[in-house]
């Protein structure tokens, strides 16, 4: 992954604010995709998630408390202003349109909204999945980022702003939390 | 397909359920007619569906842009300390430094020195896992995460270079949904540790959901209370050494019960205070209560409101505030996320000569503007000078309260 390397590499601190903040932003685009619509599904797509909760994860990253090298190193440069501002910028791409995969697994999609259902989840991700405030949207998410974050959650190895993803998992093995990646993933409203 | 259908009986239930496996829309109607009986009684409305933890930017607020907070006449207050990301739970040292703990979006404990003016914030601990609890004795910080507490001995000599903390105790549970810890010495010079329930709502292992007591080294361990869903905030009476704690209660159950708890240990180790069976001493659980009476659990001392999330408490043994506060007990309460209608202030609670509670009235308001929070109060510290800290997650601050001159 030369281009990858390369793209980490850029120092970006102690610059112009806007070239920092551009070149920040081409880094994102490395591994989330143009636009932040993530081509791997083990990347989460971006584009258009809320505000509050792009700029918490990279929070999050930039203090060590959600683990992953690349996003530990890029965010460590960031100030409170880098993360205002990127976020900003991320939460004002056009979300990804809705979900074309295949419903292969009817009964399996089911079996999931069931589970969304009762662990409440669209009290706080809405109706629709779309996310708000600190929540990000799920609808759509590539299914295997969703169940390796719904993994996490239970192993306590992301925690979150507050306990509620740790309570909404609690409990699941890993044939529910398979099923609630395949339904999110596949959402159709 | 109306509801009633259902009640034809499982096989038509089943055969209907075998026609819509195979399809691939799910409808409105489909999703009501398999909601599981627990489930019962969830929100449904728009408003409900609107509901979820709230959470302030990662961010502390600058100090000429906190909320103007109120208090009674002859009461002054005057920000303490800003720029403390997350601030929650407040202790004195010996020697005067206040220690802050935080939560979930620091991980951080700090030290604010110095007087007004010339104070100062350090981060003396980084990277720990929810560490909410702190208390200060003997010169020695004892901070909690869910997982274990450990101690920072001598640390008033040490704030720029804390020493490496020694484990005290590390066979807490460990879980996140209520793991984290508010702790406290007692009178009996033991330390008072609960483990809320890891759940909303669930019938807990006997391990949780419970107050004990330990050695100051770890050892002895005692169990104080049973039925307790998540206390983060007790005190013991200054006169009787009763403990008094704050206990929330479950979500979900509707915008106006459960209402939360200020309960009082009359008989350590003997007492139940209803969790998961019986909430506010008034109602049973719809799941968890049948065949159970609130008559047989200890009713509150007092009712905090619904979803109020009353945190940290103390008792005001100060003697600078007018005499009605002396011996009453001031309240933080955080404010409900799962309630529409948001509120949050720290009140207090008189009591009489007996120990009741004769009432429980606001004291320090303006929290909350247009149901939008614009702090929330945490915990609370009697300073030696009579004055009480406030400390606010919501912003990262601490505030001043005092009487008079």
């Amino acid at each position: 992954m030369p281009l990858l390397a390369a793209a980490l590499l850029l120092p970006s601190v102690q610059r112009a604010p806007a070239a920092s903040l551009r070149e920040q932003i081409a880094q994102c685009a490395t591994c989330h995709g143009e636009n932040g619509q993530s081509q791997n599904p083990d990347i989460p797509s971006i584009a258009g998630q809320p505000k509050l909760f792009v700029m918490y994860q990279l929070f999050f990253y930039r203090e060590g408390r959600r683990k992953h090298a690349d996003m530990n190193r890029i965010a460590r440069a960031m100030s409170d202003a880098d993360l205002q501002a990127i976020s900003d910028h991320v939460a004002s791409l056009p979300a990804p349109p809705p979900a074309t995969r295949a419903i292969d697994d009817p009964a399996r999609y089911r079996r999931g909204a069931a589970l969304a259902e009762q662990r409440f989840c669209q009290s706080c991700h809405n109706a629709d999945y779309s996310g708000r405030e600190q929540m990000p949207r799920v609808a759509g998410q590539h299914e295997p980022y969703l169940l390796k974050a719904l993994k996490d959650y239970r192993a306590g190895a992301r925690i979150g702003t507050q306990a509620a993803m740790a309570e909404a998992v609690r409990g699941l093995d890993d044939a529910g939390l398979g099923d609630l990646a395949y339904f999110l993933a596949r959402f159709r409203p | 397909m109306s509801p009633l259908h259902s009640r034809h009986g499982l096989g038509f239930a089943a055969g209907l359920a075998a026609i819509l496996v195979s399809a691939t829309a799910i409808t409105a109607q489909e999703k009501k007619d398999e909601e599981p009986f627990w489930a019962k009684g969830r929100p449904k409305t728009d408003a409900a569906m609107k509901m979820a933890p709230v959470a302030a930017p990662p961010v502390p607020t600058p100090a000429d842009k906190l909320p103007v907070l109120k208090a009674p006449p002859g009461f002054k207050v005057e920000v303490y300390a800003s720029g403390i990301l997350d601030a929650r739970g407040l202790r004195r040292g010996d020697k005067g430094t206040i220690f802050v703990s935080s939560l979930f979006v620091a991980g951080k404990i700090y030290a604010v020195t110095g007087e007004k003016g010339k104070r100062q914030v350090k981060t003396i601990a980084s990277d720990l896992m929810l560490p909410n609890g702190i208390e200060f004795r003997g010169g020695s910080l004892y901070v909690a995460t869910p997982k274990q507490i450990t101690r920072y001995d001598k640390i008033e000599d040490s704030l720029d270079k804390p020493p490496q903390p020694v484990v005290v105790y590390d066979k807490l549970p460990g879980d996140v949904p209520h793991g984290w810890k508010f702790i406290k010495f007692g009178p009996d010079g033991k330390l008072y540790v609960p483990i809320g329930a890891p759940c909303n709502i669930c019938d807990p292992p006997a391990t949780h959901a419970q107050i004990f007591k330990i050695n100051a080294d770890g050892s002895g361990v005692e169990v104080v209370a049973r039925g307790v869903r998540n206390t983060v905030g007790f005190d013991f009476h200054p006169r009787t050494g009763e403990l008094w704690f704050t206990d929330n209660q479950r979500d979900w159950l509707s915008e106006d019960m459960p209402l939360d708890e200020l309960n009082r240990i009359t008989k350590p180790g003997s007492q139940h205070f209803g969790f998961p069976y019986c909430h506010s001493g008034l109602m049973t659980d719809p799941e968890f209560g049948w065949g159970k009476s609130c008559d047989d659990y200890t009713k509150p001392a007092a009712l905090l409101g619904p979803h109020a999330a009353p945190l940290g408490m103390r008792f005001y043994t100060g003697n600078k505030f007018p005499a009605k506060y002396r011996g009453a007990i001031f309240i933080a309460r955080h404010g409900p996320w799962n309630r529409t209608k948001k509120y949050a202030d720290v009140s207090v609670a008189y009591l009489d000569a007996s120990g009741k509670v004769t009432s429980v009235q606001p004291f320090l308001t303006g929290f909350v503007k247009d149901n939008q929070y614009l702090g929330r109060p945490v915990d609370l510290l009697v300073m030696p000078d009579g004055s009480l800290l406030v400390s606010d997650d919501h912003n990262g601050a601490i505030y001043r309260v005092s009487y008079g001159g």
